[in-house]
């Protein structure tokens, strides 16, 4: 009943986030488009591999209950190291957010919006996600239960428009597995397993705050299933309406997939509730990174992250400019360098390397304080 | 102490992308840090930039009054 | 209610949150003693009222001790002190040798409800309750006597929020009135009355009504709280006591449900909610309040509940209409004309082709025009009412298309925006959707479309921050509550309805223990 700050979420709000969170970014630039017709398999292939990514990251939590990533990487490294560390995630949380905003506004100033400058947008978006956080993780959680309902049927919707106007052609599927298997997990390693899904190592900031963390590990895992089977659905629509060599060129594939639509003669240009679902879901991913690279900064510099909400997203809708001169530019980063050297480390090697030494710790902390007990 | 993390984690940043630049493009790192700074024209940059710029006042503003309050509380 | 009890009880128990008449004179420069002399009691309540023409003291003799009788003319009936008080204590009675307060009340009044004053504060505080005191020489309390009431306005039909099915009373501006009107509706022990003065000039009665056995604790605490840090000049209305009750100002969104009909507080007494009502005010405030309060109606549960659901259903939808259709027409018409059906945008053009001015500038000017029809009429003498719909229809609208002002399109879309607002129920709920609806249409004529997403996930944000007593105000929604959907956006029917809403945190979660389904009577055998 008080009426300050609650920071805690429920475990459906958690699942809600990861859900927008997941398939957020996927709508915008699509995934898998260079295995071509076999792209949905590469996506159910990294979807396993995913959960299997986030049951990890709930287990590394699991052994200090109620501390996030960056009490974490102190808890195991010392001060000093920890927060060098720690301060190299919020780096990498902040940068990313940029890229994802960056991303939306290329959508909207490319395709449909031509005569907005891409500065406002990417301005109020991150306006947006500063207002939300400002207002707390709580309110995060509530907007996402507020919009999931349309999300969901909208891209449940969209599909089924899509075979009723007569665009569905399962020959686009065909052959299936052309070229094996190689190609497949070659795109799945350091590719697709990083980008929608890896990228849930930021949740390692926000599922401490669940409020039965217990069930969180289930709950995760699950929503991480869930949301693989509708990235599944959607680059199904989107190879069996383009086909597979049309949507390789396109740059926003969903948003062509949807072009397709024409019902009744009357629902032709669906584009607003695509850029309704994109939007929110950007809104998602950019607030859940600005949130961890936020909380890093609170643990790093002992400053409450309120304080700090704006000033950071200020820089966020600046670098998302900055980041790149141009679209082209800007996706031959995402694919050469960012997985590779950025996904990578901060979300493989570097929890891995840390479990160990958490595990260890933990059990000596643990077994001196029986010690203490019995004494 | 906003001041301060808003200064690292904006040249932070900025190096960040200068050093990505540097690294695919096969740049020095003096071209692509001025590339940060060349102001396109008819681009309608000076938005972003007014609000980084926001930004930062914003953050001694804040550091102000947080230091305002923990006189007050002290005294 | 025994105001004695009222006013005494306050120190003996703490929690009582009784108010002493010292308490409420605190501020004010009266003295407090009584005194046992008639000739001081007189001199400083003559000094007190001087001024005042409707204030009178009657002086008596009671044998032959002096007394008098003081009252304020205008707040009693007079007929009523004259048959029971002054005809009593006419000297052709005999009674002369009572001196003592409580003998004389013993042989004169002994029907009329009484209380006695030991301080002069509350024989003034009794003075202006309407009631007649008798001050006798040499004593050391008053008696005060209760007399019969001033007029009052009869119980009539709701005006504001007006139903087809269901009781016809509203509340009227007497709060004893509106107390036995929810007391008829609920016989139960548990349901409490609590007072509190409010106003520190006006001295308003401000009442709490609540089920003991449901309303959660922590709520009524928080409510009571709220209404003690409550420090004001003067409270007219129970709009004065929304505003300073509720979590949040900068909002365009009621935190706080009002309504004047009795069967919808006694609904929401019964679900676990605090009213509050105050003297002078037919408008009953409930908290905490939701927002889906506002979109329902207590018609609803009196029709069937298909029925029901559908106008539930039927409100929300005209809601975002009322909401997101001006700014939608700008955005198409001006920024995005490829996303609509190309028949439609043909006719659309075609009719917008003499119209000089953006689609911007006529929309706003037209629902410039609508708001300022709106409140004339609202405003105007019932008797020129008329001629507001005659000129608004007329002139307005058919002159101005034929003029080239404006398209005929948009006319359509400014009377059905303004049509879809009043769905809503709840007056006050109608009017935010207004000052909302200007901001989206500049948010829609600078962004476009992107403008009106902006917009609606900035004040699904800003709603879903709201609070109401500490209860989110977007309960049940968002924190998502699966068991609470069966009455949210539809209405299960009432015997499938076993819940209280939890997101009060009701003391009894349920309203009943089976689950009688009504059925036809089972097939007897051995008919024809």
């Amino acid at each position: 009943m008080s009426k300050k700050l609650v920071e805690n979420i429920s475990l459906w709000q958690l699942a809600v986030l990861m859900f927008t969170f997941e398939i957020g970014s996927v709508a915008v630039v699509g995934v898998g488009t260079d295995t071509k017709q076999d792209a949905w398999i590469a996506v159910g292939v990294a979807t396993v591999l995913g959960a299997g990514l986030v049951w990890f990251y709930v287990y590394l939590l699991q052994q200090l209950p109620g501390r996030n990533l960056f009490e974490m990487i102190t808890f195991c490294f010392g001060k000093w190291l920890g927060k060098i560390i720690g301060l190299l995630y919020v780096y990498y949380f902040l940068y990313i957010s940029a890229r994802v905003l960056r991303d939306f506004c290329e959508l909207i100033t490319s395709v449909i919006f031509e005569s907005t400058p891409i500065e406002v947008i990417s301005i109020t978006m991150v306006g947006i996600c500063a207002y939300m956080l400002y207002l707390g993780l709580e309110v995060f959680g509530r907007t996402g239960e507020v919009f999931i309902p349309y999300v969901f049927t909208f891209i449940i919707l969209i599909g089924l428009a899509i075979l009723f106007s007569g665009e569905f052609e399962l020959k686009n599927l065909l052959p299936i597995l052309g070229d094996g298997f190689g190609p497949i997990l070659k795109h799945v390693f350091p590719r697709l397993l990083t980008f929608p899904f890896g990228e849930l190592v930021t949740f390692m900031v926000i599922i401490p705050y669940v409020s039965h963390f217990a069930k969180a590990a289930k709950v995760s895992v699950f929503t991480v299933l869930v949301s693989g089977f509708i990235i599944i659905y959607g680059t199904l629509i989107e190879i069996a309406s383009l086909g597979a060599r049309q949507m390789e060129r396109t740059v926003f594939p969903l948003l062509s997939a949807a072009r397709e639509i024409s019902l009744l003669e009357f629902i032709e240009r669906v584009d607003l509730i695509i850029v309704f679902v994109v939007m929110f879901g950007i809104i998602t991913k950019v607030s859940v990174f600005l949130y961890g690279g936020l909380k890093g900064l609170e643990h790093i510099m002992n400053v409450p992250y309120r304080y700090m909400v704006f000033p950071i997203s200020m820089i966020i809708g600046y670098i998302a400019i900055q980041i790149s001169a141009n679209n082209a530019e800007h996706i031959e980063e995402g694919i050469r360098f960012i997985p590779l050297y950025m996904h990578i480390p901060f979300q493989i090697i570097f929890p891995i390397l840390m479990a160990p030494l958490l595990i260890w710790k933990v059990k000596k902390q643990k077994r001196r304080s029986d010690a203490n007990g019995s004494r | 102490m906003v001041t301060f993390t808003f200064s690292v984690i904006f040249a932070g940043l900025l190096l960040m992308i200068a050093l990505i630049d540097m690294f695919i493009w096969q740049q020095s790192f003096y071209q692509c840090i001025s590339k940060l700074f060349a102001l396109d024209q008819g681009a309608n940059e000076g938005y972003v930039i007014a609000t980084a710029a926001a930004g930062f006042i914003y953050s001694i503003a804040m550091d102000y009054r947080i230091r305002k309050n923990k006189r007050s509380q002290q005294s | 209610m025994g105001l004695a009890d009222f006013l005494f009880n306050r120190r003996k128990h703490k929690n009582n949150n009784k108010i002493t008449a010292e308490e409420l004179f605190q501020q004010e420069n009266i003295s407090k003693k009584y005194y046992k002399s008639l000739e001081k009691n007189k001199k400083q309540i003559q000094e007190l009222f001087q001024h005042s023409f409707d204030f009178t003291i009657d002086p008596i003799k009671l044998g032959d001790t002096d007394a008098c009788v003081c009252y304020l003319g205008t707040m009693l009936s007079k007929d009523t002190l004259t048959n029971k008080v002054l005809n009593s204590l006419h000297p052709h009675n005999d009674h002369p040798r009572h001196k003592d307060i409580s003998s004389i009340r013993d042989n004169y009044f002994p029907t009329v409800s009484y209380e006695y004053a030991d301080t002069f504060h509350k024989v003034v505080w009794n003075v202006l309750n309407g009631y007649a005191v008798i001050m006798v020489d040499g004593q050391g309390k008053a008696l005060s006597l209760e007399i019969g009431n001033v007029e009052k306005r009869a119980i009539t039909e709701p005006s504001t929020q007006t139903i087809i099915r269901g009781p016809k009373e509203a509340f009227t501006e007497d709060i004893n009135t509106n107390i036995s009107l929810i007391r008829k509706r609920i016989r139960n022990p548990h349901l409490k009355f609590e007072s509190f003065y409010v106003g520190r000039d006006t001295k308003t009665q401000l009442v709490i009504g609540y089920m003991s056995s449901i309303t959660n604790a922590d709520i009524l605490e928080e409510v009571k709280k709220r209404i003690e840090k409550i420090d004001i000049g003067g409270v007219l209305d129970s709009g004065n006591i929304e505003e300073l009750i509720s979590d949040k100002s900068f909002t365009p969104f009621p935190l706080i449900f009002n309504t004047e009909r009795p069967d919808s507080i006694c609904g929401h007494i019964m679900e676990g909610k605090v009213a509050l009502i105050l003297d002078g005010s037919p408008f009953v405030l409930t908290v905490p309040s939701v927002l889906t309060d506002f979109f329902e109606s207590s018609e609803d549960y009196y029709q069937p509940f298909l029925m029901s659901s559908f106008i539930r259903l039927i409100r929300y939808i005209s809601f975002m209409i009322a909401l997101v259709l001006p700014s939608l027409y700008v955005a198409l018409s001006t920024f995005h004309q490829e996303l609509m059906p190309t028949q439609l945008l043909l006719s659309i053009q075609a009719q917008r082709e003499g119209v000089p001015f953006p689609a911007v500038i006529e929309i706003f000017v037209m629902e410039l025009t609508f708001e300022i029809m709106r409140e004339a009429g609202v405003r105007m003498p019932r008797a020129v009412g008329q001629t507001v719909s005659i000129v608004g229809a007329l002139v307005i609208g058919q002159a101005a298309v034929e003029a080239g002002l404006v398209s005929n399109v948009l006319v359509i879309i400014v009377a059905f925006t303004a049509i879809a607002s009043f769905v809503s129920p709840i007056y006050n709920f109608s009017i935010s959707t207004r000052l909302l609806r200007f901001i989206l249409i500049l948010f829609s004529a600078i962004f476009g479309l992107y403008g009106v997403l902006l917009f609606l996930i900035v004040m699904v944000i800003h709603l879903v921050s709201l609070r109401s007593i500490g209860i989110p105000y977007l309960a049940a929604v968002a924190p998502f509550d699966i068991k609470e959907q069966d009455d949210i956006f539809v209405r299960f029917p009432i015997w499938a309805n076993r819940k209280r809403p939890s997101y009060l945190y009701p003391e009894s979660p349920m309203k009943k223990k089976g689950k009688h389904i009504p059925s036809p009577p089972p097939a007897k055998g051995g008919g024809k």
